[in-house]
């Protein structure tokens, strides 16, 4: 057993002696080396180390949860006194329960030993590749900042209940904005937000010509008139229009809570037949990937949207309680919070088509490789402002667009998919195609 | 612990040294639909050490409070500064000089919240979520949520700075999900003070943020999308502290602004309409208790006052000391660091635009063709000084009268040209955004605000205008 678990399980014993029913103790104990970039150059190294616990009991099915940034034994002690202070206070829950433990598979290339010894002058030196990447390309490229951080440790989960269960993870982020200025004409923001668990898997100059290619193009944009018509997605833009709402919306608790516009639509179609969603917390090297869950249970693939019909919900142990189904392994949450239900790997199935025949096929439209906007997870209503987004007209990309807004709802949309592209982009854990629709709305500035 | 930090301190060698304990303890309280999510209880403890050595800046933390420990973290900030000088290729000419903070430093709390007792809060919070589902029989889904911020900072560099500082910042929303048929709407509203439970409260009641969320989601339900054009807007108080820290008060960041932000060279020159003095402040006089109250920042300098444009010339940028000291001018406090292990970044504070005027009805009076924009939702800021944020609920105005209640929408334009179009303020002025969060890189509490305000911008409707 780890330290780190050994720890886990005291905090559990001593919850309990203190007059819990039920207690789990979730720790994580890691290293932290990260490299930020301003205004084109470096900006500071960072080095620190990363502790915490967090204990959630249960005391006549009543909740209380306490965390603390510290792996220290008084510390310890206090958190479970606090723990059981809270839930004596709370309202009582019927389906408050701790899962029982099941088996877990290791699952693969989420650790890579050699980052245990790595410094920080392996994630200097990608982060210098992402810099001199992008300003090489063009210098009207200005990086006005970045990180590229790396982590490596351990994490733990420890339950009255038997579960019981550790693994190590290394993890590096990388995450870069920049934008374009050629004398007074001011392009708009794009960034990359990408990761690995192995640092050589960064191809930090890949990262930075991308983006520079990107921040250049959006150089020279006009505005347009307003107009309805075809609107196509690239992954980023998919992210923020419709993946959160998808991922709300099959959210247990929120479908529980009358909060989810997908609820009692099991078996029935939420989209064009165009449309297949999987969650996988499995797939070796994902960035959602782990062993286990908040809660120590196994994750597994989860096919949610096939041929546009509805397959199933995300849960955690608490919804599978109150709906009467196993958890599907999708408890999330960091150790400072009482977990909550989230995606893992989240993947978009991608179609028979390029990019390009998508914007081939479109006779007038906007790509959208930006969104800057609001999309409100219950009703799926959007709104907000295309960034990056470039105007088609007859099947090809005539001009840089600014100052143009579009609005809809993500619901609507899922029915009015036109299109899916065979190239996928990864946005962290979001596995992502570009998505084509038809009927939305664009208002020109 | 002051003592502690500033052996440490004496005994390590850098150009520059800072040294950040910061103790936060956060109490957090959740119902939705009639079940407690949260009732958390979380404490994050510990010291950042911040050093510039050789031109370059190097962090490290600790939450492990003894001095081996504090002198090793102190040890890696220097290491990890001399390998970033090693690879940054424009250094850092210096820090420009600063009033340092002295002494202690405390929010003035009204009604401590230590005197609220934890089951008072949890009722609150199971009461307000149930009320907000009885009120409307539209309203079958809700969210309240209270929270609590503890910080207590002692901040000490070798530059003077020698400030024990304590802080709270209470929090406290609902939310409300009216459905019918296939229709969805979903409102927030919400509070947000650095102060005590009076101040909280002060300007509604949370029976009132109830009645608010719950009656403005149901009528909602019925309502149509407006049309998306350009056209005039009337902004309430949240919306003008939106406009105030969006459009405006990130382009004018100092880091940002050297970036090529397009605020850069625009010193002096006019940039909003006359009608328009943007401040950002630390300690405003005006208003209650706003979130982003500031008296210290990471840096341990003086919170003081900003004034950002003046009768629509823009007068000054917001600094740390690094980009202060590039531009020859005066650090106010806008250096800020979200919890210990991070670092001090230029943030915002309290941004908001000071009070005109006119009355919120002769404003009306006054449009003949527009909207009328209230309960501001989350926005953004760009490079090129195109900002968007969202407006929860739309009123149409005509011939100088309110109209219907339409849908919320997306606000945008360009900065310069939506506050040159500014020609008329309101003399009733609120802060009020409080309850939220600022990202950039990390969270920060600010708070924004005005009065009524009316301009040009477009709106993204679900029609095409």
């Amino acid at each position: 057993m780890s330290e780190l678990l050994s720890l886990c399980e005291k905090a559990v014993g001593l919850a309990q002696k203190k007059g819990a029913d039920e207690a789990e103790a979730y720790g994580i104990d890691q290293k932290e080396t990260e490299v930020a970039l301003e205004r084109n150059d470096l900006k500071l190294c960072k080095s620190q180390l990363r502790t915490g616990i967090g204990l959630r009991v249960l005391k006549a099915k009543r909740l209380g949860f306490a965390s603390v940034n510290s792996l220290d034994v008084e510390k310890i002690e206090k958190l479970a006194q606090w723990a059981v202070a809270l839930a004596s206070k709370a309202p009582k829950d019927k389906y408050n329960a701790l899962p029982a433990p099941k088996p877990i598979r290791r699952v693969a290339d989420i650790y890579d030993k050699e980052c245990e010894a790595q410094g920080s002058d392996a994630i200097f030196e990608q982060a210098t590749e992402m810099l001199r990447a992008a300003r090489g390309h063009d210098r009207r490229v200005v990086v006005d900042g970045g990180l590229l951080n790396g982590t490596v440790g351990e994490r733990a989960i420890f339950s009255s209940h038997g579960i019981q269960a550790s693994e190590r993870e290394s993890l590096y982020n990388c995450f870069l904005i920049a934008f374009a200025r050629d004398g007074q004409d001011v392009g708009s923001f794009d960034h990359i937000y990408e990761g690995a668990h192995r640092l050589r898997d960064i191809d930090g100059a890949g990262i930075g010509l991308r983006l520079a290619k990107r921040v250049v193009k959006s150089l020279g944009a006009k505005r347009t008139h307003s107009f309805k018509g075809t609107v196509l997605m690239a992954p980023s833009t998919v992210q923020a229009v419709l993946t959160y709402t998808m991922e709300s919306s099959i959210d247990a608790n929120n479908v529980q809570k009358g909060m989810s516009k997908f609820a009692g639509k099991i078996g029935k179609p939420v989209g064009s037949a165009l449309l297949n969603v999987v969650d996988d917390g499995t797939l070796p090297g994902g960035l959602g990937s782990s062993s286990f869950d908040r809660e120590g249970l196994p994750h597994k693939r989860l096919p949610i949207i096939s041929k546009g019909t509805l397959r199933a919900f995300i849960h955690n142990s608490y919804t599978a309680t109150k709906g009467g189904c196993p958890s599907t392994g999708h408890a999330y949450g960091a150790q400072r919070n009482v977990l909550m239900i989230g995606a893992t790997n989240f993947i978009v199935m991608p179609g028979r088509n390029s990019k390009n025949d998508l914007i081939g096929e479109t006779k007038k439209g906007v790509l959208v490789t930006r969104f800057s906007g609001s999309s409100e997870t219950e009703s799926g209503d959007f709104s907000g402002v295309v960034k990056g987004g470039f105007l088609i007209e007859n099947g090809e990309i005539t001009r840089p667009l600014k100052e143009t807004l579009i609005a809809g709802n993500s619901f609507d949309l899922l029915n009015n998919l036109s299109g899916v592209s065979k190239d996928v982009e990864n946005s962290y854990n979001h596995r992502l195609p570009y998505m084509r629709f038809e009927g939305v709305t664009v208002t020109g500035g | 612990m002051k003592d502690l930090l500033v052996s440490v301190m004496d005994e390590v060698k850098a150009d520059y040294l800072e040294m950040r304990y910061h103790a936060r303890n956060i109490t957090s309280i959740k119902v939705a639909t009639g079940a407690l999510e949260q009732a958390n209880s979380t404490e994050y403890t510990g010291i950042g050490i911040r050093a510039l050595v050789k031109g370059a800046w190097g962090f490290s933390s600790t939450s492990k409070l003894d001095r081996t420990h504090i002198r090793l973290a102190a040890g890696d900030a220097i290491k990890a500064a001399r390998v970033a000088s090693a690879n940054k290729s424009q250094k850092i000419m210096g820090l420009a000089e600063a009033q340092m903070a002295r002494g202690r430093f405390k929010v003035n709390e009204n009604g401590p919240l230590g005197d609220v007792s934890l089951e008072e809060k949890m009722g609150l919070v199971v009461n307000t979520e149930k009320d907000v589902r009885r009120l409307s029989k539209d309203v079958k889904s809700a969210i309240c949520h209270y929270r609590e911020l503890l910080d207590r900072k002692i901040i000490v560099n070798t530059d003077g700075a020698d400030a024990d500082v304590r802080e709270v910042r209470p929090e406290f929303y609902v939310i409300a999900v009216a459905s019918e048929g296939g229709k969805m709407v979903s409102i927030m509203e919400s509070e947000g003070v650095a102060g005590g439970w009076k101040d909280l409260f002060k300007r509604r009641s949370p029976e009132e943020i109830a009645e608010k969320a719950s009656k403005t989601s149901s009528a909602l339900l019925g309502a149509n999308f407006p049309k998306g054009a350009k056209t005039t807007v009337i902004l309430d108080p949240s919306m003008v502290g939106l406009i105030s820290h969006e459009a405006f008060g990130h382009t004018v960041e100092a880091d940002f602004v050297l970036s090529g932000s397009a605020a850069k060279g625009k010193l002096g020159k006019k940039v909003a309409s006359e009608l328009v003095t943007l401040v950002d402040e630390g300690r405003p006089d005006i208003g209650r208790a706003p979130a982003g109250t500031l008296m210290v920042d990471d840096e341990g300098v003086l919170a003081r006052r900003t004034v950002i444009v003046e009768k629509g010339i823009l007068k000054s940028y917001m600094f740390d000391r690094e980009t202060a000291y590039i531009f020859g001018l005066d650090p106010r406090g806008n250096a800020r660091a979200f919890e210990y292990s991070d670092e001090p970044l230029v943030r915002m504070r309290n941004t908001y635009i000071e009070p005109g005027d006119w009355s919120l009805d002769e404003i009306i009076e006054d449009t003949r063709d527009g909207y009328l924009l209230i309960n501001g939702g989350g926005g953004q800021a760009d490079a090129n000084a195109e900002f968007m944020f969202m407006a929860q609920e739309t009123y149409e105005v005509r011939k100088g009268e309110v109209g219907k209640l339409l849908r919320g929408a997306a606000v945008s334009g360009n900065a310069f040209e939506v506050l040159g179009s500014v020609d008329a303020i309101g003399k009733d002025f609120a802060f009020n955004m409080g309850s939220g969060y600022c990202g950039k890189w990390q969270p920060a509490k600010v708070d924004g605000g005005g009065g009524h305000l009316r301009c040009k911008a477009t709106i993204g409707g679900r029609k095409e205008g």
